[in-house]
């Protein structure tokens, strides 16, 4: 009993026979689909059966039909044939091919397919779920978008709702399987066959439901595997995650059989899992359990990050606090006396690890920022030069909380320091913000002075909205315990305000 | 609504007017070696020189490694072998011109009229000899994978910072000997000294900062130069650079970064101008005037005299593409 090879080739041809050379090399049968637009000087393709039928559009039906002819083929030529895997031209075996011929070996009959009922189907990426179903898709996506969209917007507008074929499930999965000889011959024989193939014709992406779904009308249910053997998977767009040499390692140490895609100039790749294996060792268990963690990376990569700058990547437009947000909490502690600031300022500096908080002067004093060492140029050249500093100060920032995360960020700020920073101090919600106040009311008055923006042009002032915790010290209880040897309460709880140990008091954003 | 067909009309007619502008400026090219017709397939990358026989031959070497199949040069009156040199290597095809570099807009129009001829249907790479392209994975991963990856990404270009590098030393004492890779000569640069806007008009961002700004422009940050780029452009017919490749027409080709606070994949443009060949540049350019704002780069270097250091304690030093992406500089945009 042996295991055939279904591969669909669309492009590439070189890779997809390299492949095909490699498999029929372990004398295991391998039908080849190419598709007919495909244009590329046809390769030697070892000793596979190759032939050119459907045009194989993405997201069509011909993808589908040139499944079922080659495994029809693959079936029809090679009796003894026990399972069929269907691969791409442009997967890889990251096992070697005796290991996934002994691993079907030692379970008969069983078919390995990912399928989702629709129904919890968060597989889906970026697309439709049940309306894959339901409406009727005659249009290729990739070339008519348009049409396909508006066609798609009368359909749920007229609430067209199509019947599935009677005794079929909707299901989806990826489209890479691997079924056992009886369950494609058991769909292959079966007299509804060309209803079920109409149906799926104008269904959207057949390729992932058509056998997904059937498997589950006609397989063995104790012999369904819900899993694929090939790792496949999509970015949040539905694109296809693609390897490269230097994933080599990872793919080395994964449970699937197969992996794709695979780029084609990843030489080292084709190189690394091509080869003869010197030493077929097998493994007992299959759990297909994946490490997402590169994959999920990549996708806080693409949506989220990095938090808090704006780079030629990335310019967060809109409002609130992802206009200008920033990497990190950072603290700023404001008052009207600038000498108790400085004192405060180098009273935290020593009392907080330097691994932990970077306590700063007044960044936006009007004579240049006070960096903590006290040099002209900050964290990555950040200058100190007013103007430099205030040409945009909310970037200014942004870059240094960003710089120093996870050292926080801490500077103090007076009365006539750069406006634009005191309203970032107020709107940013990883922004602490520690009033040096004797009463509320003074709390209040430095706190709407912070958060008053004057849009020029003579409109009247804008008042910012107020994210940031806000912490009132007293600033007389604070001269006391800075005068003390050992420190005292007020310093305590500048010290736990800055670092966000204590829960801060609201009583001034309280009554702000 | 009436506003932006308006808006759309008036780039409308600016970018044919880059075109027509073009195909004047093309008839001041004369074709010294003209190997287009043998170019394979792949990413093609086109640059205009003038003088500079030290730089190239690395820079040819670099690009080759990454990938590009074939170069297409504009040589504007080099009289150093800058053009026996092109000419020589056959991969180049190479086009002379006596034009004014500043009448052409910064050989903006030259490169235009050559991109419309050889470059649609590919990737172009537009690259001055100072400038490489460093881009997430570049060191296992080569031009192509990274243009499949923006198609099926259908993402238009890839957006750059231009990371001005340096030596430690002042300015005329960073050697760079020909053939060397500058960044061994000038392995220093501005970590997080950057600002990012978006321009109203083109809405490509606009980036300004790095030693040029905080050396050259502390008291007039808004004349700073420009770092944002767009070196690498899937080309089709009918598209025009504006201003050097800081953005282009139409512009939702300049629309190469995430605004729904992520990221798309972005790379880093090396910028290894300031090594001692410059202080030869300075002078030869403030007599030409043939730069961008009538040289006010040139003419802030020059006032600043010999000696110029744009090291500090607080400068970085290089160490790769992965440092880059850590410091925020660039982002791999989850190409996985």
């Amino acid at each position: 009993m042996r295991t055939g090879f279904v591969i669909l080739a669309h492009q590439r041809l070189d890779r997809a026979a390299q492949l095909a050379r490699h498999i029929t090399g372990h004398g295991a049968p391998v039908v080849v689909h190419v598709d007919p637009r495909c244009r590329e000087p046809r390769p030697d393709f070892g000793g596979a059966q190759v032939f050119s039928a459907h045009e194989a559009e993405w997201g069509m039906m011909g993808l589908v039909d040139a499944t079922l002819d080659a495994a029809a083929r693959l079936l029809r030529d090679h009796p003894a044939t026990a399972h069929v895997m269907l691969a791409s031209g442009s997967c890889l075996p990251v096992r070697p091919i005796p290991e996934l011929e002994y691993f079907l070996e030692t379970r008969p009959g069983a078919d390995f397919i990912e399928s989702v009922p629709v129904a919890e189907a968060d597989w889906v990426q970026g697309g439709l779920s049940h309306e894959r179903f339901s409406l009727w898709f005659p249009l290729p996506w990739k070339r008519r978008r348009r049409s396909f969209d508006r066609l798609v917007e009368v359909q749920r507008l007229l609430r067209v709702n199509r019947r599935m074929p009677e005794g079929l499930a909707p299901h989806l999965g990826s489209q890479w399987w691997c079924l056992s000889a009886r369950t494609l011959t058991a769909i292959l024989e079966d007299p509804r066959l060309p209803a079920w193939r109409r149906y799926f014709r104008t269904t959207w992406i057949p390729d992932e439901c058509f056998f997904q779904t059937l498997v589950r009308a006609l397989g063995d249910r104790e012999a369904l595997v819900p899993r694929s053997l090939t790792l496949a998977r999509f970015d949040h767009s539905g694109q296809p995650y693609v390897f490269h040499d230097d994933h080599a390692a990872w793919l080395a140490g994964i449970e699937p059989y197969f992996a794709r895609k695979i780029d084609p100039d990843a030489e080292g790749l084709y190189r690394n899992f091509l080869v003869a294996p010197d030493h077929p060792h097998v493994r007992p268990g299959f759990t297909a359990e994946i490490d997402t963690a590169p994959f999920d990376a990549a996708r806080r990569a693409r949506l989220e990050e990095p938090r808090g700058l704006q780079t030629q990547s990335r310019y967060p437009s809109g409002s609130g606090p992802r206009l200008l947000g920033t990497a990190a909490p950072w603290a700023c502690i404001a008052g009207t006396d600038a000498d108790l600031l400085a004192a405060a300022a180098a009273a935290l500096r020593d009392r907080l690890p330097e691994a932990e908080a970077e306590v700063h002067g007044r960044l936006f004093a009007p004579e240049g920022a006070t960096f903590a060492d006290g040099g002209v140029h900050g964290p990555g050249n950040l200058p100190a030069d007013a103007t430099l500093r205030d040409y945009r100060p909310e970037q200014f920032l942004a870059r240094l909380v960003f710089a120093r995360q996870p050292v926080l960020t801490v500077f103090t700020f007076a009365e006539g320091d750069t406006p634009r920073a005191g309203q970032m101090a107020a709107r940013d919600a990883n922004a602490r913000l520690v009033l040096l106040a004797a009463d509320v009311a003074e709390a209040d008055r430095i706190l709407a002075a912070l958060r008053t923006r004057d849009p020029g042009k003579g409109r009247p002032p804008v008042i910012e909205p107020l994210h940031a915790t806000v912490t009132r010290v007293d600033p007389d209880a604070l001269r006391r315990d800075l005068a003390a040897a050992g420190g005292g309460p007020a310093l305590d709880s500048l010290a736990a305000a800055v670092t966000g140990r204590a829960a801060a008091s609201r009583e001034a954003r309280a009554s702000a | 609504m009436l506003r932006s067909l308006r808006t759309a009309y008036s780039l409308r007619l600016e970018r044919r007017g880059c075109q027509i502008r073009a195909a004047m400026k093309a008839r001041e090219l004369e074709p010294v070696e003209d190997r287009t017709a043998a170019m394979p397939d792949g990413p093609i990358l086109f640059t205009c020189v003038r003088n500079e026989a030290l730089r190239l031959p690395y820079f040819l070497d670099y690009y080759r490694r990454l990938g590009v199949v074939h170069f297409l040069a504009v040589d504007n009156a080099s009289d150093d072998g800058t053009a026996e040199l092109l000419a020589g290597e056959p991969d180049v095809s190479l086009w002379r011109t006596e034009g004014s570099y500043k009448a052409a807009k910064f050989g903006v129009h030259w490169l235009n009229a050559l991109l419309a001829r050889h470059a649609p249907g590919r990737w172009v790479v537009v690259a001055d000899p100072d400038e490489f392209l460093v881009y997430p994975h570049c060191d296992t991963r080569r031009l192509p994978a990274l243009c499949r990856h923006l198609d099926a990404q259908g993402q238009p270009g890839l957006g750059t910072i231009l990371l001005d590098v340096y030596g430690r030393g002042p300015v005329e004492e960073t050697r760079l000997r020909p053939g060397e890779d500058p960044l061994a000569a000038a392995p220093w640069f501005d970590a997080h000294n950057y600002v990012v806007q978006r321009h109203d008009r083109y809405h490509n961002l606009w980036i300004q900062g790095g030693p040029r700004l905080r050396v050259f422009f502390a008291d007039r940050p808004k004349l700073a130069p420009a770092l944002n780029k767009i070196p690498l452009v899937k080309w089709r017919r009918g598209q025009v650079f504006l201003t050097s490749t800081h953005n282009l027409l139409p512009r939702r080709l300049n629309r190469v970064y995430d605004i729904r606070g992520g990221s798309l994949v972005s790379g880093v443009l090396i910028h290894a101008k300031f090594v001692d060949v410059l202080a030869d540049k300075v002078a030869e350019e403030l007599e030409r005037r043939e730069h961008y704002a009538d040289s006010l780069e040139y003419r802030a270097y020059g006032e600043q005299g010999g000696g110029t250091r744009l090291w500090t304690g607080q400068s970085t030093r290089y160490e790769g593409w992965r440092q880059l992406c850590d410091l925020g500089l660039m982002s791999t945009g989850g190409w996985l």
